[in-house]
């Protein structure tokens, strides 16, 4: 299995980050195109990280967003699973009022999206 | 002709049995100017019934007696978390506090607020004196600042590429415009609705910044978050209408995307169908349209749009085409069928691209009678220069 995420949107694109999570034998690991962000999972999270994408995929595609947000952040997924296909989704802008699953997976893309936009942020303030 | 409008009552001269013998009659010109009247004519009424069970005249009365409508705002600090509202920090009537921040906020939201009501005599978002609450110091190094339906939020920025985004007047009357579209014609956030939802916003957010500054179309930068790039990044602002694409070039934040054409419009699932990209064109056709016009930007391209925003016609899944013929169509009924004003508008949506077939004016323009042209209820007429 393979995930990738991407946040877009908000009052300007220049905003855009994106991250890859790999998922191998010695575990999970996520990077980020252009930059030097590297991150190893812990077992746990790449766990349960897996499940969340599995059964977000099994919910099947959301139905046309009517969210009020106008410039919020738009959080997407792709997830390629083992027999090589890829599933493509936009989580929900609003997590309240969304599956458990949809929500936690929603914050955990929202949060590492931060992580890798503040670990550029970092590098050039060095 | 009616200048129908979801917020004012509206009067025409003109019965149907008249404006049909007209139809019938009258040269090509008139004939077309009378089918469109009939056309909105129907849903016009089904409007003004339903404006007037709201007790909609009252905003009018209002304007007429000299009494203006009173600002609500409410500022919350969200002390960088991502709570909302907030904790309470500012109401109406209480004094500057020490933070910037809250002060920065609740000054744009007044200065919008007057904006709208000094321009279009409109009543806060909803033109009936919807109160205006924001938040500020939204989440940590949040280098965002939103509408979230209810409410307009604002982060600090990082300090590395953003300042705070209360920082700007423009960014705070867009964001409070996102309102005010949502209580229109809510123009669906997705592809090309959703590219005139942003540049509705960046419009008036525009306009309130050369209000703010009394500044002339000649004489304002046309720039989108002006001061909102932190020293040492390479750009100006995060768009700019007058020429979109050229606002930023930076090896951190990349080059601004926007388009100014429809020949480079950007094909895109990102960004809700790349709103903020393509907005780039509707905005630069807006800049046309004000330079062309020039005076206050706000008076007579403003209007048009504004005009155009509370049609009735505009539907929410209005692509650009649409929105572009219902301009024209308003600067023709408020300036006149040969305006300069309805030439400048044809001329902008077809130099951006969005419009194609040049569209047949009248030169023979129609009078004021045959037009149908009235004045809105409150006594409404372009507000005086400021």
């Amino acid at each position: 299995m393979e995930i990738s995420f991407a946040r877009s949107g908000g009052f300007t694109p220049a905003t855009n980050v994106s991250g890859t999570i790999h998922f191998d034998s010695s575990g999970a690991h996520i990077s980020a195109a252009g930059t030097s962000y590297r991150r190893d999972l812990p077992a746990e999270e790449a766990k349960q990280l897996q499940d969340l994408a599995t059964a977000k995929l099994a919910q099947g595609p959301a139905e046309p967003a009517n969210s009020p947000v106008r410039d919020g952040f738009q959080y997407d997924l792709s997830v390629k699973t083992g027999d090589g296909k890829t599933h493509k989704l936009t989580l929900p802008t609003e997590t309240q009022g969304s599956s458990n699953a949809a929500s936690n997976i929603t914050s955990w893309v929202e949060h590492e999206a931060q992580k890798i936009w503040e670990h550029g942020l970092a590098n050039i303030q060095k | 002709m009616c200048i129908p409008n979801r917020a004012h009552s509206i009067y025409c001269i003109l019965p149907p049995h008249i404006l049909i013998n007209i139809a019938k009659r009258g040269t090509p010109e008139q004939r077309d100017a009378v089918l469109e009247t009939l056309s909105v004519d129907q849903s016009l009424r089904a409007v003004r019934s339903q404006f007037s069970l709201l007790g909609g005249n009252k905003i009018a009365h209002e304007s007429l007696t000299g009494t203006p409508p009173q600002k609500q705002r409410t500022i919350y600090d969200a002390k960088t978390t991502q709570v909302l509202p907030g904790t309470f920090v500012r109401a109406e009537g209480q004094p500057p506090v020490g933070d910037q921040a809250v002060n920065e906020a609740f000054d744009g939201l007044g200065n919008t607020f007057d904006f709208y009501f000094k321009s279009y005599q409109r009543n806060s978002i909803d033109n009936a004196g919807l109160r205006l609450n924001a938040t500020v110091h939204y989440g940590s190094k949040y280098d965002n600042a939103f509408w979230n339906g209810q409410e307009m939020i604002f982060g600090d920025g990082d300090g590395v590429i953003f300042n705070n985004f209360t920082s700007c007047i423009d960014v705070i009357g867009h964001e409070l415009t996102h309102g005010v579209t949502g209580s229109e014609a809510n123009l669906v956030y997705q592809g090309q609705s959703g590219a005139l939802n942003e540049s509705i916003s960046d419009v008036f957010g525009s306009c309130v910044k050369q209000f703010v500054k009394n500044q002339t179309a000649d004489q304002a930068d046309w720039l989108i978050g002006e001061g909102l790039l932190a020293k040492g990044i390479q750009g100006v602002a995060l768009r700019s209408m007058k020429a979109p694409g050229t606002a930023f070039d930076d090896p951190n934040l990349g080059k601004d995307d926007q388009p100014a054409d429809m020949a480079h419009y950007v094909q895109t699932a990102s960004d809700n169908g790349g709103v903020h990209t393509n907005s780039g064109i509707p905005n630069h056709a807006f800049y046309l349209v004000a330079a062309a016009i020039g005076g206050y930007s706000w008076l007579k391209a403003g209007q048009v749009w504004y005009d155009t925003v509370t049609d009735p016609r505009l539907k929410s899944n209005a692509n650009f085409a649409t929105f572009a013929n219902l301009t024209i169509l308003n600067a023709g009924r408020r300036y006149g069928s040969s305006s300069p004003e309805k030439a400048a508008v044809n001329n902008a949506w077809h130099q951006v691209g969005v419009l194609k077939q040049p569209l047949s004016v009248s030169s023979q323009p129609l009078n004021p009678s045959q037009r149908g042209e009235t004045r809105p209820s409150n006594g409404g007429t372009q507000p005086s220069q400021r």
